[in-house]
């Protein structure tokens, strides 16, 4: 029976699908019915809370097989990635730097692309990863970062651009208030250094080049 | 025997800030990532205060020692903590003068700790304006290496002797709280690694951009004009300092993205860095304004943000004095002792009074004094800053107002505390609304003016 989901900090699309059932999300994000959240968000892994997802009627699929046997059917399921471009201090990136993630109980050495980029594919349901990063080219030696998986707003909203400025290194803080000095420190800052107007507001052209620098 | 009259803030313990905590989107769409960049970390801020330097001069006198000292203690405790220093002027006079002649402080600074009598020769060969090296500040150098070894006197006037010269005074002023000469490696020991030789990372002059201390207009129009020229220098005299930042350990910066110009460039790079508001900061309001407390006083918004990072706190160097008495309670007199502290030991003997005075770095937490056989640890308390409940209670508690707990909660007892203190500061005639409310700036202000920090 269709449906609609409310949306709650820290979901996001690939992990609502395969609740009701649709291991492929794209089915449930390309339905006529999610013609407005598509409209409203660009990509269906930056959703927000409170956000409704049209749930189409589930897709049940019918195989056939004779009883008294053992079958194994196989379930393709949509697999999200972590795509992490990794930087140091004023932005340099951190080519083919070391360290390892750590994700419900696992612990998955990882290492950074030529562009300092880390891929980890992730289990549908992972909230939380862990990461460590061990080399000298890191300040610190090694520094622990506490990722939070679909845990990022849209940029239109004010904790959406906080984190992005955060995950940049401008410390924003988490006041979710746009007047916040350490905010309007962290937009300024931003504006100054991606050749935008200085005013300490996150309008439009500083949302949408927030996304660019971001990555999402 | 515990000291507690340490008197400055020490660090707090490193708190899960939020450049820990990542919020992510997962990728499931082309082309889509998220970007994690390690931010510039500081850990601790040195200052060497204007009085440390000759009149409107980048010259450094012998005193500034026991500044330097604080430099050894704090890489012992934070090791393989880069520094980079940020030299700052008062608003008179001409903000390109400021600009550069506060670039000259941040110069000899650096000097002094990498050794570069190089860099002192420039000042001294090289004047600008009122900063001129002559007879006067090679006679403090002479007289002052003299006194440590009697055969240096040299004629100074010659470069090669200016720069033995040069190098001894340096020794002189950069030691350890054991009194060992110590130098910093231009590349190991500074955030720039030494990449740019103007000292990009490493050392800069920031000129009148970031004041600590901002008049009220009124108190501007009381010290206007030429007569009042001193009373104005004496009020500003804290806007004057160089400031040392010591970074996360590890840190390093790729210089050519660095933002601040060079020591020696005039002030056109640091515009672009300003608070979109910087003039309404730096100007002059209904009230004084301190960046400590109201902390809106920086223009340029990348030094504000560096120095408003919780760890920043300035780190100072208290003098403690300790008298040794016996069993009567006479004194003990020319007793040896060996204090240590921040990896370093400092050894003499009590005085005949039986004083004996320990400089103590107030980033520690104890030290142990080594007395014949005894052997005693002394605990400091640390002071939190004058914006948070726990500072105000330890500062209360000081001064006699309050002997509550020092928990950093804000309750009753504590603001029945601050109300007797606004009453009697009112009795001595700076007027205070008695409200016991610890977040009513105008009592921040007299209650650290009351404990002296």
């Amino acid at each position: 029976m269709p449906r609609y989901h409310t949306v709650q900090q820290g979901e996001h699309l690939a992990r609502i699908a395969l609740q009701y059932g649709f291991p492929d999300y794209r089915v449930v994000w390309s339905d006529a019915g999610n013609a407005s959240l598509r409209e409203l968000r660009s990509s269906p892994d930056v959703l927000k809370p409170g956000d409704q997802v049209f749930i189409p009627e589930s897709p049940a699929r019918e195989e056939r097989r004779a009883t008294n046997a053992r079958h194994r059917f196989t379930v393709n399921v949509t697999r999200p990635t972590l795509r992490l471009a990794l930087e140091g201090l004023l932005g340099k990136p951190l080519r083919s730097v070391r360290g390892e993630l750590r994700v419900d109980g696992r612990v998955i050495p990882v290492v950074a692309d030529g562009h300092g980029v880390v891929q980890q594919p992730l289990p549908v349901g992972a909230e939380r990863a862990d990461l460590v990063l061990s080399d000298a080219a890191v300040a610190g030696g090694e520094r622990k970062f506490a990722l939070f998986i679909g845990y990022l707003d849209p940029v239109t909203e004010v904790p959406g651009q906080e984190s992005r400025l955060n995950n940049l290194g401008y410390r924003a803080g988490t006041a979710g208030d746009p007047k916040a000095y350490d905010f309007r420190s962290a937009v300024e800052e931003f504006q100054c250094d991606y050749g935008l107007a200085v005013d300490g507001k996150c309008g439009p052209a500083t949302q949408k080049k927030l996304v660019a620098v971001h990555g999402s | 025997m515990a000291a507690d009259q340490a008197t400055s803030p020490a660090p707090a313990p490193a708190p899960v800030g939020p450049e820990d905590v990542v919020r992510v989107s997962p990728t499931t769409v082309a082309g889509g990532f998220n970007t994690l960049r390690v931010p510039l970390a500081p850990r601790a801020t040195w200052i060497l205060d204007d009085i440390r330097f000759a009149l409107d001069s980048s010259f450094i006198y012998p005193e500034a020692a026991e500044d330097f000292a604080l430099i050894a203690a704090l890489r012992h405790d934070h090791p393989g903590a880069p520094l980079a220093l940020f030299a700052h002027a008062d608003a008179s006079g001409e903000e390109e003068y400021n600009k550069k002649l506060s670039g000259r402080r941040a110069i000899a600074v650096y000097a002094v700790l990498t050794r570069r009598v190089d860099l002192w020769e420039q000042l001294y060969s090289q004047p600008y304006g009122n900063d001129k090296w002559g007879d006067r500040e090679l006679d403090v150098m002479i007289r002052t290496v003299a006194e440590g070894e009697p055969t240096t006197a040299s004629n100074a006037q010659h470069k090669a002797a200016r720069a033995i010269l040069f190098r001894d005074y340096m020794d002189i002023l950069c030691r350890d709280l054991a009194g060992t000469p110590f130098t910093l490696d231009a590349s190991a020991d500074f955030l720039g690694g030494g990449a740019d030789k103007g000292g990009k990372g490493d050392y800069h002059g920031c000129g009148e951009l970031n004041p600590v201390l901002v008049l009220s207009a009124a108190e501007e129009r009381a010290l206007a004009g030429d007569k009042n020229k001193e009373a104005r220098a004496a009020e500003n005299a804290p806007n004057r300092r160089v400031s040392g930042v010591f970074f996360e350990p590890g840190s390093r910066v790729d210089v050519t993205k660095w933002p601040c110009p060079r020591a020696t460039e005039g002030s056109a790079g640091c515009h672009k860095r300003q608070w979109s508001d910087a003039k309404a900061r730096r100007a002059a309001g209904a009230t004084r304004r301190t960046h400590e407390i109201e902390g809106d006083t920086f223009a340029c918004r990348f030094y504000d943000r560096l120095a408003r990072e919780p760890l920043a706190s300035r780190l100072t160097l208290d003098h403690l004095r300790i008298r040794l008495v016996d069993q009567e309670g006479k004194p003990n007199a020319g007793e040896q002792y060996g204090f240590t502290v921040a990896g370093a030991t400092a050894s003499g003997t009590s005085d005949t009074d039986g004083y004996i005075d320990l400089r103590v770095p107030s980033s520690a937490t104890s030290g142990t004094l080594k007395l014949g056989d005894q052997i005693v640890q002394l605990e400091v308390e640390p002071l939190p800053p004058i914006t948070s409940i726990a500072g105000i209670q330890v500062r209360l508690r000081n001064l006699g107002f309050y002997a509550g707990a020092i928990d950093g909660a804000d309750g009753p007892q504590m603001r029945e505390a601050i109300r007797v203190f606004q009453q009697e500061i009112g009795r001595r005639g700076t007027p205070l609304v008695a409200n016991g409310d610890p977040n009513d700036r105008p009592t921040q202000h007299a209650l650290r003016e009351a404990h002296g920090s």
